[in-house]
């Protein structure tokens, strides 16, 4: 019996029991509408396009991983080309495909001020091919190209790198980042990136019962708890004026976020101590910015 | 009206690709390529071609829009050169694998280290196998004609598949001549605008949805995929011999198609070149024959597809043949010598000269000495297969 939906996220598909991202794909889809081209990685989106099963209802492509940027460039210069200027590109790229080795691709795209709506969905690491560590990987997590061990007992020993801010310096119309846990915030964000033109930026964080190791039915509250604790920080900006959306009135210790998550187990409280220094100072540098931004505004 | 301008083989390439109307390109500069670069954004500067042109920050971004752009419906062209073209090794089998008939100049270089921007043939025989067809031009009119003829042979349903159009690094792409410049309404008669049977904008004008180039499991349809293209790649030979015929009629100029032969009916002794040193080979064979040797010339256009027939054919009744290779295949010998072995499969004595790597000159002396040698070798059985011209050092 075929299921009928109205949904461009289709029923049935591979995504693990709580995924973040499947939830994320569904409301992006719902918001832009069917004049949508899906660009899919190699990703956890991936297994979304197999030969016998394309679980998204959309016009579609399955690209590389290092270049989401430049060929959804090249596929909104071909549409136009071809008279359909309405048609919005949409890279999903995974926070690896953004982070590491598709940068180069997004920077060069978002410096030309490319027509497209690139989102990078941010589940912390290559979740699909196994749980390896990417750049985006937060410091102190465990994954299994950053074992803890008695030579590097942090796991993970750098920061998360910040794409946002990055994307955001260059000037960009659109810039933000989201979470699924703050959805009006998430489907304002989408709405605004739809209605600019040019390069818009959307960095999603989308956690992950699978490689983060919590409970499936944890997912959204992960996802509170990432931007509670200012591991994670719900910002956007436009043409680099960076502003906080979403400014947590008391912050919780990291500690109870980090406490659900297995690949945080082998941290000890000191490290945990060094790990709440180096967010406390990125939410303060976050801080200033929207101080100095504040300023110039006023 | 047609006009001869005196032109590099650089400005040759770009007339020939701004005559086709790409609506999309993406080149980043390189030496000895650069000048297509600036050319083609000089023609969307001034409004001689209405295209869209990205600046790029790097070649593997430059082939992944154009890429973009053909799997879109547009056509698109590039250029590149070394270690440009290594930089988009990956999206070369991505643009063949999806059978995109993109036509990218290449600006034939050496492979550095040692770092060296001269001409050789390394860097695109090293990219045999990414399937795309390679074409190899003299001068600079065949660099222009056959641009325009490359975007014809890729498109055709038949083949679909991407073109690198290989012109030598400073001897081609630095080098004036004068070069006939077509009429467009004459160009647009031979190359209709670009029409693929599928394409992103068709599935949004037909409210379809599909996924282009999906994951393909082992035991479902990915080697038929493989083989299809494989076949493509083969047929591809008969729609290079039709376009090159139906170029003379319009046009009134012919390059043979896959190969071009100069005495090789008679002759005892030939060789096989690519590319530039065409000409210098043809000189020496006339200077030869009139000294009453039997020599004969073989210029390989194509080098992807194989013309592995006209080759037989040509070559079979020869007493040796020698293959001037500006490429070395690291452990063994030239590209284009394992190849033609493998063609003539012992029905001529093969010897394979290696020279000119790096942009090393080859005069005519280098060229009386190969034949030469292929005399001397004819008729001595413990012959060495593999000699390097111009070597400085023993």
């Amino acid at each position: 019996m075929a299921i009928e939906t109205d949904d461009f996220l289709l029923p049935g598909h591979p995504l693990c029991a709580g995924c973040g991202l499947a939830i994320t794909l569904k409301h992006i889809t719902r918001l832009l509408g069917k004049r949508t081209v899906a660009l899919i990685p190699p990703s956890c989106s991936g297994p979304l396009a197999t030969e016998n099963s394309y679980k998204i209802s959309l016009p579609g492509i399955h690209i590389a991983l290092t270049h989401g940027a430049a060929i959804a460039a090249g596929i909104k210069a071909g549409l136009e080309a071809k008279g359909l200027k309405d048609v919005t590109v949409l890279p999903l790229m995974g926070d690896g495909g953004t982070a590491d080795i598709g940068l180069q691709a997004l920077s060069g795209s978002a410096e030309r001020n490319d027509d497209i709506l690139y989102v990078c969905l941010d589940n912390e690491g290559y979740m699909n091919t196994g749980i390896q560590g990417s750049a985006s990987t937060p410091i102190g997590a465990y994954t299994t190209t950053t074992p803890a061990g008695r030579n590097r007992p942090l796991g993970r020993d750098r920061p998360k790198k910040d794409v946002f801010r990055i994307v955001s310096d260059h000037d960009v119309p659109y810039a933000a980042t989201a979470c699924i846990s703050y959805l009006s915030d998430f489907k304002r964000k989408i709405r605004k990136a739809n209605s600019t033109e040019g390069f818009r930026y959307i960095h999603v964080l989308n956690p992950c019962p699978t490689g983060w190791g919590f409970s499936p039915d944890k997912t959204v509250e992960m996802g509170l708890l990432a931007v509670k604790t200012g591991m994670f920080i719900l910002a956007e900006s436009e043409h680099g004026r960076i502003r906080m959306t979403h400014v947590p009135v008391k912050r919780i210790p990291v500690k109870d976020y980090i406490k659900h998550q297995s690949r945080f187990r082998h941290l000890k409280d000191d490290q945990i101590r060094e790990i709440q220094k180096l967010v406390d100072e990125r939410f303060e540098r976050y801080l200033r910015i929207q101080e100095r931004e504040d300023d110039k505004r006023s | 009206m047609a006009f001869c301008r005196v032109l590099t083989g650089n400005q040759a390439i770009s007339q020939g690709a701004r005559l086709c109307r790409p609506q999309v390109i993406a080149i980043y500069p390189i030496t000895p390529q650069s000048e297509i670069a600036e050319t083609m954004a000089g023609f969307t500067a001034e409004g001689e071609l209405d295209a869209r042109i990205f600046r790029v920050e790097s070649e593997h971004s430059a082939l992944s829009i154009v890429i973009g752009a053909e799997v879109a419906g547009a056509r698109a062209f590039t250029a590149t050169s070394s270690n440009g073209l290594f930089y988009m090794h990956e999206m070369l089998h991505y643009a063949s694998g999806l059978r995109l008939p993109i036509v990218m100049a290449v600006a034939n270089r050496a492979s550095p280290a040692p770092w060296n921007i001269w001409g050789d043939h390394s860097d695109s025989i090293s990219q045999r196998d990414t399937g795309w067809l390679q074409v190899y031009v003299e001068n600079c009119q065949e660099a222009l004609d056959t641009v325009i003829q490359a975007y014809r042979i890729a498109e055709d349903r038949r083949v679909s598949l991407p073109i690198m159009v290989c012109l030598d690094g400073f001897t081609l792409t630095h080098v004036s001549e004068g070069v006939d410049i077509p009429p467009q309404d004459v160009v647009d008669e031979f190359l209709p605008p670009y029409d693929p049977e599928y394409s992103l904008s068709k599935l949004i004008e037909r409210d379809e949805t599909a996924c282009f180039s999906p994951v393909i499991f082992p035991e479902t349809s990915y080697m038929e995929y493989k083989y299809l293209q494989a076949k493509a790649s083969e047929r591809s030979k008969d729609v290079i011999r039709e376009v090159d015929r139906e170029f003379e009629r319009k046009f009134n100029r012919k390059w043979g198609g896959l190969i071009e032969n100069y005495h090789t009916d008679d002759a005892d002794y030939i060789l096989v070149t690519l590319g530039s040193l065409t000409t210098t080979a043809r000189a020496v064979v006339d200077e030869l024959r009139e000294d009453g040797w039997s020599v004969g010339l073989i210029k390989l256009r194509f080098y992807r597809p194989f013309p592995e027939k006209e080759l037989v054919d040509c070559l079979q009744d020869a007493k040796i043949v020698g293959v001037l290779d500006r490429n070395f295949s690291y452990g063994y010998a030239g590209a284009v010598y394992s190849d033609l072995s493998s063609a003539i499969d012992g029905r001529a004595e093969i010897v394979d000269f290696i020279g000119g790597l790096g942009g090393r000159e080859l005069n005519e002396d280098h060229f009386r000495y190969m034949f030469r040698r292929l005399k001397e070798l004819s008729t001595t059985r413990d012959q060495k297969r593999v000699e390097w011209i111009g070597l400085k050092m023993k």
